[in-house]
């Protein structure tokens, strides 16, 4: 600020009107062959090596300046000298200043710069103060030139000692640095790296809008205070005494709040705003002095908000970059900006001081309120640039493929495809082929012909698929005799194909195949031809399939049930139910590939009981999936029957297949039974279900409308679940409780991701909370700004704060209390984790739950309550009895513990 | 030992890290604690492996196959919650290297047969399997890169 004071009363002082804004383009066009200098000074030896390179070259230009100016004191003109003097004020009020910035960036993260950031603008702003203060006193001496500059060289000189002793801290480790760090960059790289992305592009156009309106109001309050103002020195000291006092008033009190509440969005866009405003009142009241508010505004908001706004701005970097992007883009940009401003105010000096006052206030303000306009719309612009940045930062930017799903292949590729198919011999022809089947390709037909005798027996089998399914009927039928002497293998695959296709003559091919020498050929063959209308082709097909279905023989009875999910017109439950019941795991396999829409009604029950049993779960949830709308109709007739009697755990299964097997849209009764399984363990999973299912299906408008209104009542479990994790013991007795409410976090995370992710679909925030629980506080930090941009602070704070709760992090809760909270809840893992977190005196205050737990349905819940009745039952008698009831538990390891204790007493 | 101490120390396993309590549970119904004195075999290098070892209490030498010249050298020394013979689940390999309870030790067996059965039907049990073998590839693989 001693050099900002100084050089503004060298340039008023020594310097015409017309000479000004040249004056400024002269330093700005300095500071921009500096700023290249110290971009590359940055990427050679990071921010804080050429932040101690230019301090010490511009405290030698200083020394060099003052001695001249003694020496040719009385001898001639010393303009040459204050041009020098004001050009070097100008570069040190710019380049130590990013540089320094430059610096802070690199070694914090977003949370700690919101704490940071407005604490030191304050402790420079005190600098400033005294600054001001110091100019102001210096300019009543004779020697007020040689002694302002003199004090910036002292202030220079301190600067440079204490990056010497202090600035470790500064420099970004090794690991970090190295790697993608640019060494050797030429001046044209400098450039590229400026203009090597979106977000340096918008950051640049940031710091380009900022530095126009800024010098549109600077240069013409030069021209107002020149014109009003006498002794020069004494208003800038006093002016920039008064801005420094507000500024380090805001920075003590409003800043923190502004970064940590508003967060970067607002710290970019106040300042703009607030011109806009300011503008917009000079024009209504026509006042021409609005322009020292402006001034002030700027001057006040610029450096304890607006800059440390852009700062932030440069933490979605990679760390090795911060330094050499801070220099490029604010360290270059700003002064060729200004530079090029003056340049365009000099030529253009009769439109801003020439008409009525008010034409002049009208002017200059319009053209203030476009540039600001502009540079609220590039603010916007980057922000989201800087969440994006962050999220990519983190690994856990989404990349949507779905837009190539509708891709359709090039007609002249499909023709090229097809005659290197036709030229093709083996594992290339089988590839292409399956191409082909995979795509339904139409029109190879010749090409597969000639596959037909090849030796490879899955190419031979690809291409009479294929012809089964597209040649003409009559090059068909000519095939049959073919595939009648070919293996069973691409018998199967013929008839199975031919039964698919819509030929009219299906049934006719099919029917040669019931005399095949395979067992399983004539029996697919025949069920086949069970499904065809005529009646004599019907019953010809029965019995055969008859003949096997009820035959003695167990391995021809399983080739019956591998047939029967040919048949699609008849109820085969009864046939199936009778497969179903048996104990052969791999016969009931075989069984659920029958289950279709016709037999789902009468086989629910048994599918049901197996499902719950978890036998061949995702078979049966893909056969529901396959029925379709019956499977719809059955699940919410049974839903239905089950919130009379409330049977949550069967409820949850119910809901499961519900949601995972069959399509769902937002439904009223869903909401309302996951609603009613009120703090289930399952609840979380079923609503991730339920989410998933709603983003296939709503609108993106509704879909968001449903995800906010369900956000704040998840936040509130999850929060729940966090307060109890926090507040668990840290003993080995308690382990079992922190494992479940962990559990519990972890799965109310997964439904909180897959909320928050359909507010803002382009971040994978699985992987975003992933980083922020596996890394380190920057990450962590990082993650909670992505957060805040998504949601809003209070709702990240929150978010945060449910899902990297660790366990006992918080005040530990008496057993009683958790016992209170807990013991309510129907869950299995509660009752186990209370059971085990009992010592002898809990023990005796809960006996009747430890009693009614040895009746529990949960095997897992009977063997805890035997173990603590069997640690603290002090009743020898009571035990005994207890033990002996248990002997016959189901659960033969719970049986052998009873029967343990009754031998040890 | 109660299941539900099995299902605590299952969790600490990076092959079953992260994966629901109901999914542990029936990887604990099929956990089989074994009791070994010490010094006692667990296994020879050779022996055909069909199942993964938990140590919940003691520690296990895992060495050379035993040779009478020579004493078998040590490969390693497990501890509580370590495991070994984690791949002979997936596959009906030999074993690369003998085990011997060094304490008197209590481990958990997960046999092949019941944990693959358990495996079609789970998929966060796949999908955690799957994980914890692509570290150990990306963990070899930095390994080879280092020492190339």
């Amino acid at each position: 600020m001693t050099a900002r004071a100084t050089s503004d009363s060298f340039l008023l002082k020594y310097f015409e009107p017309a000479d000004i804004s040249l004056m400024i383009m002269g330093a700005a066009s300095l500071s921009i062959v500096l700023a290249l200098l110290s971009t590359y000074l940055c990427s050679r030896y990071q921010a804080f090596g050429a932040m101690q390179i230019a301090t010490v070259s511009l405290v030698f230009a200083l020394v060099l300046i003052v001695a001249s100016l003694f020496a040719t004191k009385g001898i001639g003109s010393q303009k040459g000298i204050f041009i020098i003097a004001y050009m070097i004020c100008e570069v040190i009020v710019i380049l130590p200043m990013v540089l320094f910035w430059g610096m802070a960036v690199g070694i914090l993260n977003p949370s700690e710069s919101k704490k940071w950031f407005g604490l030191i603008g304050a402790a420079g702003t005190c600098g400033c103060i005294v600054a001001g203060y110091t100019v102001s006193l210096a300019s009543k001496s004779e020697i007020v030139n040689e002694l302002s500059l003199g004090l910036v060289t002292i202030l220079l000189i301190s600067a440079n000692v204490i990056l010497i002793l202090k600035g470790e801290k500064f420099k970004i480790p090794a690991h970090l640095s190295s790697g993608k760090t640019v060494q050797n960059t030429s001046i044209v790289q400098k450039f590229k790296v400026l203009f090597s992305g979106r977000q340096s592009v918008l950051m640049t156009l940031l710091v380009v809008f900022s530095a126009m309106a800024l010098s549109v109001i600077d240069i013409n309050f030069k021209f107002e205070v020149r014109k009003d103002q006498e002794d020069l020195y004494d208003f800038f000291g006093l002016f920039y005494t008064y801005t420094s006092v507000t500024q380090l008033i805001l920075q003590l009190l409003i800043v923190r709040a502004i970064l940590t509440r508003g967060g970067v969005m607002a710290a970019i866009s106040i300042l703009p705003s607030l011109l806009i405003l300011t503008s917009i009142g000079a024009i209504f009241f026509g006042a021409q002095d609005a322009i020292y508010i402006g001034k002030f505004i700027t001057q006040v908001v610029f450096f304890t908000i607006e800059y440390v706004g852009l700062q932030m701005l440069f933490l979605a970097v990679s760390k090795q970059l911060r330094g050499q992007m801070n220099s490029a883009v604010d360290g270059l940009t700003r002064p060729a900006t200004i530079a090029t401003i003056s340049l365009l105010i000099t030529y253009t000096l009769p439109f801003w001081q020439s008409g009525s006052e008010s034409e002049i206030v009208w002017k200059l303000n319009f053209v203030v309120i476009f540039l600001c306009g502009c540079w609220l719309f590039i603010s916007r612009l980057n922000y989201k640039e800087y969440l994006s940045s962050l999220s990519r930062m983190l690994g856990s930017k989404k990349i949507d493929f779905d837009d190539d799903s509708q891709a359709e292949l090039d007609p002249n590729f499909m023709d090229q495809l097809r005659e290197s198919f036709r030229d093709s011999k083996e594992e290339d022809a089988l590839l292409l082929g399956e191409f082909a089947m995979q795509m339904n390709v139409e029109g190879w037909n010749e090409e597969f012909r000639i596959h037909l005798e090849s030796e490879n027996a899955a190419l031979r089998k690809n291409s009479l698929n294929y012809l089964a399914r597209y040649d003409q009927e009559e090059r068909i039928e000519n095939l049959i005799e073919q595939v009648l002497c070919d293996s069973e293998d691409i018998q199967l695959a013929f008839i199975d194909s031919v039964f698919l296709s819509n030929r009219k003559k299906k049934y006719f091919i099919i029917e040669n195949f019931l005399d095949s020498k395979f067992c399983q050929v004539r029996c697919n063959s025949s069920i086949a031809l069970m499904n065809c209308e005529e009646l004599a082709i019907r019953e010809k097909g029965e019995k055969i399939f008859n003949e096997f279905l009820y035959s003695d023989d167990d391995a021809r009875k399983l080739i019956a049930l591998r047939s029967l999910p040919r048949l699609q017109n008849m109820d085969t439950s009864v046939i199936l139910s009778n497969f179903l019941a048996s104990e052969n795991s791999k016969m009931q396999k075989l069984a659920l590939q029958g289950v279709n829409s016709m037999n789902l009604g009468s086989l629910f029950a048994r599918l049901f009981e197996m499902a719950r049993k978890n036998q061949h779960k995702s078979v049966i949830f893909k056969k529901m999936e396959q029925c379709g709308k019956k499977a719809e109709e059955i699940l919410d007739q049974k839903i239905i029957e089950n919130l009379k009697g409330k049977n949550l755990d069967e409820l949850c299964q119910l809901l499961e297949l519900r949601l995972e097997a069959t399509e769902v849209s937002r439904s009223d009764q869903i909401e309302r039974c996951l609603s009613i399984l009120g703090d289930h363990f399952q609840r979380d999973m079923l609503e991730v279900l339920y989410a998933r299912k709603l983003s296939r299906t709503l609108k993106s408008k509704e879909l968001k409308k449903w995800a906010k209104k369900n956000l704040a009542a998840v936040l509130d479990r999850a929060k729940n679940i966090a307060d109890l994790l926090s507040s668990v013991p840290d003993l080995p007795k308690f382990e079992t409780l922190s494992f479940i409410l962990s559990s519990r976090q972890r799965e109310i995370t997964l439904l909180l991701i897959e909320i928050i992710g359909i507010l803002d679909p382009s971040v994978d925030y699985k992987k975003l909370f992933e980083v922020a629980r596996e890394k380190g506080t920057d990450a962590k930090s990082e993650v909670e700004e992505v957060l805040k941009g998504a949601l809003n602070p209070k709702l990240a704070d929150e978010v945060m704060y449910a899902t990297l709760t660790k366990p006992c992090s918080g005040k530990e809760m008496e057993f009683e209390n958790l016992f209170d909270e807990l013991s309510k809840n129907s869950s299995t893992w509660y009752k186990c984790s209370l059971l085990l977190a009992m010592y002898s005196k809990n023990y005796e205050i809960h006996s009747e739950f430890v009693n009614l737990s040895l009746e529990d349905s949960d095997p897992l819940v009977r063997e805890c309550a035997l173990q603590v009745m069997i640690d603290h039952e002090k009743n020898k008698e009571k035990l005994k009895k207890s033990c002996m009831r248990m002997t016959d538990d189901a659960s033969l390891g719970i049986a052998g513990m009873a029967r343990n204790q009754i031998q040890v007493a | 030992m109660l299941t539900i101490r099995k299902i605590l120390v299952l969790r600490k396993l990076p092959l079953f890290h992260d994966m629901r309590p109901e999914v542990l549970a029936d990887l604990a119904q099929i956990a089989e604690e074994k009791v070994y004195p010490k010094s006692q075999n667990i296994f020879e290098k050779g022996d055909e492996g069909s199942s993964l070892f938990v140590i919940v209490e003691g520690a296990v030498r895992i060495h050379d196959a035993y040779d009478l010249n020579k004493p078998s050298k040590t490969l390693a020394i497990l501890k509580d919650g370590e495991f070994f013979g984690e791949l002979s689940i997936l596959d009906n390999e030999t074993r690369s290297a003998s085990a011997t309870a060094n304490d008197d030790s209590i481990l958990l067996e997960i046999g092949q047969h019941s944990f693959q059965r358990l495996m079609v039907e789970n998929f966060d049990l796949s999908q955690n399997l799957l994980a914890a073998l692509a570290n150990r590839i990306r963990n070899l693989t930095e390994k080879i890169q280092k020492e190339s």
